[in-house]
């Protein structure tokens, strides 16, 4: 029996190949996704680890309060040096000083811009305690003197002995006097750095004569890190800890996997998962026509004795040999892929330097065993199709597949289709919508071949009208095998419902930040920091354009890592007076402009969640360990910009440690001359080393170009998958050419031309993608709808915006594309002889 | 070897019709040099019109190459055919196709209908191919000619093989077309049903003077032609007016031998 399977593999190798490449293509994909996440990571560690090779142990606060860009770990009093100086085994402990600054290129622009973590810290004299070493000059021996990374040196064009400025977040004027590499690179990753002597480096990056960031501490000869760890641990008072050096490294790495690369991998895979799933379709229905084409053999086996097991076992096997092979195939084209991958991502300004790409043992197993199981998935139906021909069949002539059509199975497929689009509209979470999405979809492919026919009858109606004879061929072809046609259409419906998914949430968030912003900013500028980089608006940016002629109000909005009554809302600082004219938070109680030092403002949704009223007390803890207890002065209605709490300024600025703005936004006075004060402005931003002030117009459309910029992003990912759904149909359609061949001879034969058969063709496949683009913009615009309902309020994001012309364009390319799946296929058939066509039996 | 009279006659002179389709030293070759098998030696004949001609002869006598070149449906490797005044070895493909559509009808031994067209869609086929305005009065003549009235609106997997076949010489005749070719159009039937179908091509021929030309093996069958010409290795070898089936059979027996 296997002999036999593998030799009808052997002789269909053709026709297989095209649903092997859809495996190939998918494997390909999770392979170098998980190769990629493996390598980024194997780099991060690489580096943590350089880091703090030589470093012992570590001891910082046990507090860290925040998340994401407003992270902040408390300090370490550097009084405690002498005490751990005294403790056996200690030879050396210096203090660390770390915080965010960027350089300033010699083209005036930032290294680096919104880019990679911008990095300033203080300059160790210890050879062991850090991974940096002087490549050029020397170390920063006083205020205003840096040395900074060698990468930096070379992006900014920076050499020892040219003065700059770095933005720690104000300005700083500095003079490079050395450059540095990290452990024998050019930085430590993609992130840059500049390193103040360790003074400024106190003054700058922590604001506190008499603590630091943490304590690096070196052991003596032949003492255990591990054992002088947990020494030290016993001295310490309970808001430090103590960690060795490898303890450091793996928290920083879990920090990076939990948040950069965790969000990497995440989002990679469920891109390559979307591809396999695609690609399930394809072959599902490619095995589905060879069965189709071997019922005659199969009832041959039976008739000769086979039995039912026997006949479904060996296309099982089938199946799982060609997944097998197909996945190990997809793993040489991931490797490729990978490499590619990475240089993308290197595009994107995230590279590490180091090794070539690091193949884990779990990532080939993984992809592997994804390939096979989805193929063998996919061909379980076919399977079981094939093992129910019974042995007479083998006498009688084939007829027309008709399978799929039963009417319990469109009735359970519209039950269950039903449901699921129910339960998306009524969806109260993220979980029930894509459940929902899941039940929706499986009913689209129990109910498909029944859908198939009506869906295409109609798409098809122009066609016919326009396309003469071959347009009607074409209806009827695409409809006479309606289960094949679905599940053909389905692959494209799964990748077009995740593209129409994205863009009409893209559509979405871009229009709910217009809203909200022409709703409730008052104001008529905003000047933005950046997020990635860390890089923030230098805090006495609001005050100085307060004082510009011309404008009436300005408030600075930073994020602050404090926990609000025990738990982590994200809270805003503002300046109340001047923040309440310029956006409108729906206030429902109290008085926010006159909100004081002591004093917060908590939405309705945090408020009743807690039970806090108006003059309730609630204690803010922030990373220094302060615990201020704080007054509700007012009740606000309006989440989308400013979150759950909003709380003075003035409780804020004295424990931010040179954190600087996320955004400052300006009112200008009646009759300003706006022209002349917004240059004005825009001066003053400059100088500050801050990005120009943007009209509410350009905010909205620079909130438009990042959805659009991620969208793209999120577009050639899925393209991979649209490309394995347009092999299936190609390949579909191929064995349906194949299948026809003597139909193709007489109608050749009666008068049909060359360019009509083409036409025949080419519209088949038109019409299969049109339907599943069709479905799937249907499918992903419920979807997206549902998301927001469930979620948007909490995100902030109220409106919800089908965007006609992208999915209008996404129909048409899909339409275009089924002609370019149908081209090879029409060609052959175009070129089929129409004697030997007429032969065939 | 055959009677000697029987090879070295040479064919009978057609008889002075106009002839509907003719082929001139038409010579066709598969495969090259090692595998060269010579289909068609020269072969030079006149298909007269409105007349029903059989073409006879063992296999590999090159009788269906010499119906597909009168055809159009291949070309030849040297000579001439052609249909009418028209040289179908001039024509590019796209004409030689829409020549095939509008002069020329085809039966079939498999029938050869499309499973997505219900019977009227499968005659009127040509016609729709061509966007020509399907001739109703002409087309319902013909399907009452074959009996096909009340079957109309079934598709072929509804109708029985005769009745398929029916269809077929229906849409052969749909398009009132100067020939048509038959490949063993009764190989796939039972006798009833095959002598129901010799029928309406001599009745096309008779009434509404279709030439005909039918390639088939049964002796039976080529009697209900005007006459038959008998094909061995690649040439004409002879030429039988109104045969009768002992006839067919005699001369068969010498070519088979």
């Amino acid at each position: 029996m296997l002999r036999l399977t593998l030799s009808n593999l052997w002789s269909r190798k053709r026709r297989l190949t095209g649903a092997a490449v859809a495996i190939v293509i998918g494997v390909a994909f999770l392979f170098a996704t998980l190769t990629v996440s493996d390598t980024l990571r194997a780099g991060f560690d690489d580096v943590f680890t350089a880091g703090t090779a030589g470093t012992d142990v570590v001891v910082r606060s046990a507090t860290e309060i925040g998340s994401e860009s407003a992270v902040q770990r408390g300090l370490v009093p550097e009084s405690v040096a002498d005490r751990l100086l005294a403790i056996d085994g200690v030879e050396q402990v210096v203090s660390a000083y770390e915080g965010t600054g960027q350089i300033v290129g010699r083209d005036g622009q930032r290294v680096g811009g919104d880019g990679p973590p911008a990095n300033a810290t203080g300059w160790i004299d210890d050879a062991e305690l850090t991974a940096w070493r002087i490549a050029e000059g020397r170390a920063p021996a006083s205020a205003g003197e840096v040395v900074i990374d060698r990468a930096s040196a070379r992006t900014g064009g920076l050499a020892v002995g040219d003065r700059t400025t770095v933005m720690v977040p104000g300005p700083e004027p500095v003079t490079v006097v050395g450059i540095a590499t990290f452990d024998g690179a050019d930085s430590q990753g993609p992130a840059t750095f500049v390193m103040f002597d360790p003074e400024t480096a106190q003054r700058l990056l922590v604001g506190d004569d008499d603590r630091a960031s943490s304590l690096l501490i070196a052991a003596g000869e032949g003492v255990s890190p591990d054992a002088l760890a947990a020494r030290i641990a016993g001295e310490l008072p309970a808001d430090l800890e103590a960690l060795t050096g490898a303890e450091l490294a793996a928290d920083q790495l879990a920090d990076v996997e939990g948040d950069f690369l965790g969000f990497v991998r995440f989002f990679l895979t469920a891109f390559a998962g979307v591809a396999l799933v695609v690609a399930a379709f394809g072959i599902s229905t490619t095995l589905t026509i060879v069965a189709a084409q071997r019922t005659r053999e199969s009832a041959l086996l039976r008739a000769l004795g086979g039995t039912r097991r026997q006949v479904l076992v060996a296309s099982l096997v089938e199946s799982a040999l060609l997944g097998a092979v197909a996945s190990a195939a997809g793993l040489g084209v991931g490797w490729v892929l990978g490499v590619g991958l990475r240089a993308l991502l290197a595009g994107f300004g995230i590279d590490l330097p180091g090794s070539g790409l690091v193949v884990d043992t779990a990532s080939v197993v993984t992809a592997i065993a994804a390939g096979t199981l989805v193929t063998i998935v996919a061909g379980l139906a076919p399977a079981v199709r094939a093992s129910r021909v019974e042995p007479l069949a083998a006498l009688r002539d084939v007829a027309i597949d008709r399978s799929g059509r039963s009417v319990p199975r469109a009735v359970a497929g519209a039950i269950l289709a039903v449901a699921g689009g129910a339960l998306v509209v009524a969806a109260a979470s993220a979980a029930m919508v894509g459940l929902g999405v899941l039940a929706l979809l499986g009913g689209i492919v129990l109910a498909g071949p029944v859908l198939v026919g009506p869906i295409v009858g109609v798409l098809g109606a122009p066609v016919r009208r326009l396309r003469g004879e071959p347009g009607r061929l074409a209806v009827a072809n695409a409809t006479r095998n309606p289960a094949r046609t679905a599940s053909t259409a389905t692959g494209l419906l799964v990748g077009t419902a995740v593209v129409a998914l994205f863009t009409s949430l893209g559509a979405s968030v871009t229009a709910s930040i217009d809203e909200s912003v022409s709703e409730s900013f008052g104001g008529d500028l905003v000047v933005s920091g950046e997020s990635f980089s860390g890089a923030a608006l230098d805090p006495e940016l609001a005050p100085s354009l307060a004082a510009v002629d011309g404008v009436e109000h300005v408030s600075a909005i930073s994020v602050v890592p404090a926990l609000v009554g025990g738990s982590d809302v994200g809270p805003l600082a503002v300046d109340p007076a001047e923040f309440e004219p310029l956006l409108d938070v729906g206030v429902v109680e109290g008085d926010l402009a006159s909100m004081g030092v002591g004093e917060l403002a908590v939405s309705t949704g945090l408020a009743a969640e807690r039970g806090w009223t108006l003059g309730r007390t609630v204690p803010v803890a922030f990373a220094n360990g302060d615990v201020v207890p704080a007054t509700v002065a007012a009740v606000y209605d309006v989440t989308g910009v400013m979150g759950d709490v909003i709380m003075h300024r003035d409780d804020w600025t004295p424990r931010a440690r040179g954190a600087g703005d996320v955004v400052v936004m300006i009112g200008l006075a009646d009759g300003a001359d706006r022209a002349a004060t917004t240059a004005e402005v825009a001066d003053l931003a400059e100088s500050f080393g801050a990005p120009a002030p943007q009209t509410r117009e350009q905010y909205v459309d620079d909130v438009a170009a990042q959805v659009d910029q991620l969208l793209g992003l999120v577009y050639g990912l899925l393209a991979l998958a649209v490309l394995i759904a347009l092999i299936g149909i190609g390949n579909a359609l191929s064995l349906a050419v194949h299948e026809r061949t003597r139909e193709v001879g007489m109608l050749r034969a009666v008068g049909l031309t060359r360019r009509q058969l083409r036409t025949t063709v080419r519209w088949e496949a038109v019409l299969t993608a049109v339907a599943g683009a069709a479905g799937g913009i249907a499918v992903g615009v419920l979807a997206g709808w549902g998301l927001l309902r469930a979620v948007g309020a909490s995100e902030g994001l109220g409106v919800f915006v089908v965007p006609i012309t992208p999915l209008a364009v996404v129909l048409v390319v899909a339409g275009l594309a089924g002609t370019i799946a149908a081209a090879r296929p029409a060609r052959r058939a175009a070129r089929l002889d129409v004697v030997s066509a007429l032969g065939v039996e | 070897m055959a009677t000697p009279t029987a090879l070295l006659t040479p064919p009978v002179p057609a008889p002075a019709l106009r002839a509907a389709a003719r082929t001139v030293a038409a010579t066709k070759i598969y495969g090259s040099n090692g595998t060269r098998v010579t289909a068609l030696d020269e072969v030079t004949v006149e298909i007269p019109a409105a007349r029903f001609t059989a073409v006879m002869g063992p296999s590999g006598s090159g009788k269906s190459t010499l119906l597909h070149s009168l055809a159009g449906l291949d070309r030849l490797t040297s000579g001439q055919v052609l249909l009418g005044d028209v040289e179908l070895g001039s024509l590019d493909d796209r004409r030689l196709t829409i020549l095939r559509r509008e002069r020329i009808g085809f039966v079939f031994q498999s029938f050869n209908l499309l499973p997505t067209l219900d019977a009227w869609e499968n005659i009127t086929l040509p016609s729709r191919l061509a966007r020509t305005k399907v001739d109703a009065e002409w087309v319902d003549q013909v399907v009452r000619v074959v009996g096909l009235t009340d079957r109309l609106g079934h598709r072929p997997s509804e109708l029985s093989g005769g009745q398929q076949q029916r269809v077929a010489v229906a849409r052969a005749l749909s398009t009132r077309p100067e020939v048509v070719f038959a490949d063993e159009p009764t190989g796939n039937l039972d006798s009833r049903s095959g002598g129901e179908i010799l029928g309406f091509l001599r009745h096309a021929v008779d009434e509404l003077a279709t030439t005909i030309v039918m390639v088939t093996h049964d002796a039976g069958a080529a009697a209900h032609a005007d006459a038959v010409l008998f094909l061995a290795d690649g040439r004409i070898v002879d030429r039988l007016e109104q045969p009768s089936v002992d006839a067919i059979h005699d001369r068969m027996k010498t070519l088979g031998r």
